[in-house]
């Protein structure tokens, strides 16, 4: 059982962290928290419903376009909402995503309805037993995809000039423009790249708890959460907060309780930054 | 920052927004038609529901304006019903708004819901203090237990709905391993209570009691638990999604045993799909019941709304229904109407046998429930 | 000119009770609740520049305290209160104290937590909250036989306790606190330099602000005489913040207006039925781009006509 819980978690974090991860790029390039961040997973979780379930496309055709629709959302909501407020201060950046946030949530609402629906998982959620203990293949793909994911981000930024290009503008935007880079582009990139990450997370997700309009805030806290344990701004620390984060859920539900999982993640949290104030991989 | 600086227009401006704000009052309505409140979920993830309710209500309303209206006793005309309709928002912050608005803003004479129990307990006092009948839905048990004379019913009490579980699951089904599960809500609470009291009463304990947050979508721990327990059946009492969400996990963690499930109707069928086969529930209306009433009512609503109704519609169907009959024999009075409710008996319509006692509870007809293929079917009848 | 016609809002204000109906002088019942969880935020976020998202916690904390001395041990509202307010303090003390360690960024998500954390203490602390199921049948307050039963009646209570915030925090913003918080919101690191003790201070502005938000707690239990864990979500943490920033930050008349302004929209918005919360999300994000400083201050630019020219007398 211990095993099998600790894989659920690493699987469940590995999408929360999938989620930090793209929070973090944001915070990186714009300096923007985005709490509009778990609105891009809520809606590519709709699309592929919608495509996948209520069209009958192929899988791998309704997997692509749904994310790559959240990335054009992604685009969108940076040209929109986001680059109107470049430069103001963090107060103001939060309110702004948060009122995305609110009107993507609400818009859902009335496109596909207010209660949740069902996803049928692809990736097989039929329990198989290997030596004593009962693994469930969706979770293992899980994290099959995610380090996959990972690896080619990985190659992304270090690789290809793009990737480069992008990691300039995360570390210095001013330099990065007086070396003539379009900012106002890459920041818009960064931005897809983060919903399509987002959307990839809420694909995962929706066959584990629903496709619903309201998954998107307390989704987007785990991910806060786990980016500032990991170390707010590190990419490696966001994937590594948000495994922590689905492991002390699931850990803490099953051996203590349900109702105290969130508590626990929070105490773990403040106590890793009593600690290490600036998070487990960043230097204060 | 500091000082503001305004002109005297700006402080007019000011002060003529406070005033158009508090100010306004709503338009005393016409003398003809007799006003009926409803409050339910019209907004927010359980919106559903406040559909299938309101609908119900919005049926009986038609046909009975269709025939001429309500005459009430010492009248001589008929007069038509205006339904007024708030959102409670699923929570009893919004919902005593709500209720107050109907209450004091639009002054009707009755009126039907909330449906969910954690709305309608804290809210009960306004109709109360402004003595005014309010028909609810809501199945807490302490609802009727406090001593508030102007709260009724139209379904019976979850002291009821437990009984009938519970009497099935060691009668029918000879169970003596249940583990209880519940929804961290008024309605859960109080359900599994009664559930366990009515245990109690065969000489059982539960190997199990567990619950989850409204709202949570992540049922894993607690359904590991139950398969741990090696429970032969579950009850589950509270909302339909994490119900849903729970019976899923069971299944597919290769669950065997008996599943039960509170409020087993089309929503909680919508959303657990092919896992919804075999669940046991309860109902005081279901919509493959043959008695003719229940199937004039279903016909009509099939008409009206292009879906079945579910228990909720039925409910508030009847409600309005009743509210005609008390009106009709008692006068538009509240008072009077009051009292003629709490003496009220053997009022049949579609869901049942109506038998009001002086606390507001309506009797004790209830169905055990089962799904196949996606309907619900009556597997046991008590009290009808 | 000023104070003739502050002096004449506040007599409309106090004829009230006189002559709004019911349901709107409810309105204006928890529209001054919240202005009070406005001008209190204020505090913490405009002075002093510490993004706090848990303000729901004191709320919270206020509300249960008043409540639990009145339901268990049967003490009367005036001490519930003040108890109120004192515990809220507390708490505030505790939130304020990881700004020892943590800053910015790091210190937004510890409010939140904190924030979450006291909602999920409550709903699991059955024994001592009631848990999800709520608290009920909170007494009135009463003083010499007479109840405050009423809409009528609480409004003067709260009323009063919304002036004693707006005054006491006017009062603070332009005493040397006042000045301490600003210095520290405009450059923390600065005012460390010239000698100011940002630590005690930000504690301090946590502290007064959470008091003044436990008060409105308490009037909060015992105006709806019943609460439960859902009336103190993050979500509330996000309206009275944006109640804040929409009045313009460190503005107190500015939350004041903020709190009547989004309080009351989803009334007058009705119509739009369930369109009107993603019409909110587009207002906040408008705002922001268009109104960053605040209504107050936008209103302020606009040249209402000349203003100084024919002003004549006070």
């Amino acid at each position: 059982m211990f095993i099998q819980q600790i894989i659920a978690g690493v699987a469940m974090g590995g999408i929360y962290g999938l989620v930090a991860l793209g929070f973090t790029l944001i915070w990186n390039a714009a300096a923007v928290v985005n709490f509009a961040q778990g609105e891009f997973c809520m809606i590519s979780g709709f699309l592929i419903l919608t495509f996948f379930v209520n069209w009958g496309w192929p899988f791998p055709m309704a997997f692509l376009i749904s994310i790559l629709l959240s990335g054009v959302l992604g685009v969108i909501v940076e040209r929109l909402a986001i680059r109107p407020i470049r430069g103001a201060d963090p107060l103001t950046a939060i309110i702004t995503t948060l009122g995305v946030s609110i009107f993507l949530s609400n818009s859902a609402k009335f496109v596909w309805g207010t209660h949740p629906f069902h996803f049928p998982s692809v990736f097989g959620d039929k329990p198989m037993q290997m030596a004593k203990i009962t693994l469930i293949p969706q979770n293992l793909w899980i994290i099959g995809i995610i380090s996959a994911l990972v690896i080619s981000l990985y190659f992304f930024f270090f690789g290809t000039l793009t990737g480069k290009v992008m990691r300039a503008v995360a570390q210095d935007r001013q330099t990065a423009s007086l070396m003539g880079i379009s900012v106002n582009r890459m920041i818009g990139m960064i931005f897809g790249l983060s919903a399509i990450m987002g959307g990839l997370a809420g694909i995962l997700l929706a066959p584990i708890i629903y496709v619903a309009a309201d998954i998107g805030l307390p989704l987007v806290l785990k991910a806060f959460m786990g980016a500032v344990i990991g170390g707010f701004g590190s990419l490696p620390g966001a994937l590594i907060g948000g495994v922590v984060i689905g492991i002390s859920e699931n850990l803490s539900a099953f051996y203590i309780s349900s109702d105290y999982k969130d508590v626990i993640s929070f105490a773990v949290l403040i106590a890793i930054l009593i600690f290490k104030p600036a998070g487990l991989f960043l230097r204060k | 920052m500091g000082r503001i600086k305004f002109s005297k227009l700006g402080m007019l401006c000011l002060m003529g927004v406070l005033l158009g704000m508090f100010g306004t009052t709503s338009a005393v309505g016409a003398a003809d038609p007799i006003k009926i409140g409803f409050v339910g979920i019209m907004t927010g993830p359980n919106a559903l529901n406040g559909e299938y309710c309101s609908e119900g209500a919005k049926l009986a309303v038609e046909e009975i304006n269709a025939m001429g209206g309500i005459k009430p006793a010492g009248e001589a005309k008929a007069r038509p019903i205006e339904l007024i309709a708030e959102d409670d928002g699923g929570t009893p912050q919004v919902g005593v708004n709500a209720i107050n608005k109907l209450v004091h803003q639009h002054k009707v004479f009755a009126f039907l819901g909330p449906d969910y129990s954690s709305i309608t307990f804290p809210s009960m006092f306004v109709a109360q203090q402004a003595a005014v009948v309010q028909i609810t839905s809501s199945l807490a048990p302490k609802i009727t237990a406090q001593g508030n004379a102007w709260i009724f019913r139209s379904r019976p009490s979850d002291v009821v709905g437990a009984a009938v579980i519970v009497d099935y699951f060691m009668n029918e089904l000879k169970l003596t391993k249940v583990a209880l599960s519940y929804t961290n809500i008024e309605y859960g609470i109080s359900g599994i209570e009664e559930a366990e009291k009515n245990l109690a009463k065969f000489n059982i304990k539960p190997v199990l009691r567990v619950s989850h947050a409204a709202g949570d979508r992540d049922l894993t721990p607690p359904a590991a638990k139950i398969i741990e327990s090696k429970a032969e059946g579950v009850i589950d009492w509270g909302l339909q999604t994490e119900a849903s969400i729970l019976f899923r996990q069971l299944i597919q963690m290769g669950y065997k045993g008996k599943l039960f499930y509170s409020s087993l109707d089309d929503i909680f069928i919508g959303v657990a799909k092919e896992f919804s086969e075999g669940v046991l529930g309860i109902s005081n209306y279901v919509y493959t019941d043959e008695r003719p009433a229940a199937q004039k009512f279903r016909k009509a609503y099939v008409a009206r709304f292009k879906k079945e109704p579910d228990l909720h519609s039925g409910a508030y169907y009847d409600a309005v229904y009743i509210l005609k009959e008390a009106l009709e024999k008692a006068g538009l009075e509240r008072v009077k109407v009051k009292d003629f409710l709490h003496n009220l008996k053997g009022f049949r319509k579609a869901t049942g046998v109506f038998n009001y006692d002086i606390n507001g509870d309506c009797g004790h007809f209830q169905c055990v429930t089962v799904a196949k293929g996606l309907k619900t079917l009556i597997s046991k009848r008590y009290g009808y | 000119m000023k104070k003739s016609c502050g002096l004449v809002i506040f007599l409309i204000l106090l004829s009230f009770p006189l002559w709004v109906p019911h349901y709107p002088l409810h309105l204006a019942c928890m529209v001054g609740i919240f202005v009070i969880l406005a001008v209190s935020l204020n505090i913490v976020v405009g002075f002093a520049g510490q993004i706090s998202l848990g303000h729901a916690a004191f709320f919270a904390v206020g509300a249960y305290t008043s409540t639990l001395l009145a339901v268990k041990w049967g003490i009367p509202f005036w001490f519930g209160i003040f108890a109120a307010g004192i515990v809220s303090l507390a708490f505030g003390i505790l939130l304020g104290i990881p700004t020892l360690r943590v800053r910015d960024i790091y210190l937004s998500v510890v409010t939140i937590c904190f924030g979450l954390m006291v909602q999920l203490a409550l709903v699991n602390l059955e024994s001592i909250t009631g848990g999800a199921r709520g608290i009920y049948g909170i007494p009135r307050p009463a003083i010499a036989g007479f109840s405050f039963s009423t809409p009528q009646s609480f409004y003067y209570l709260i009323l009063f306790f919304a002036l004693l915030t707006i005054f006491s925090s006017l009062r603070l913003l332009r005493s040397r606190f006042g000045r301490a918080f600003l210095s520290i919101r405009e450059n923390e690191l600065a005012a460390e330099t010239v000698g100011i003790r940002t630590t005690y201070y930000k504690i301090l502005a946590f502290a007064v602000s959470s008091f003044y938000a436990g008060l409105a707690g308490s009037l909060y239990a015992h105006y709806v005489s019943y609460i439960n864990p859902d009336a103190f979500t993050f979500g509330i943490s996000i309206d009275v913040l944006v109640m804040i920033v929409i009045g313009g930050l460190g503005n107190v008349w500015g939350s004041v207006i903020g709190a009547i302004v989004i309080f009351l929209l989803p009334e007058y918005l009705r119509f739009m039925q369930q369109y009107y919360r993603a019409v909110f999300g587009i207002g906040l994000i408008f705002m922001m781009v268009f109104m960053r400083s605040g209504i107050v201050s936008t209103l302020q630019k606009i040249p209402w006509g000349r203003s100084s020219s024919s002003r004549v007398g006070g």
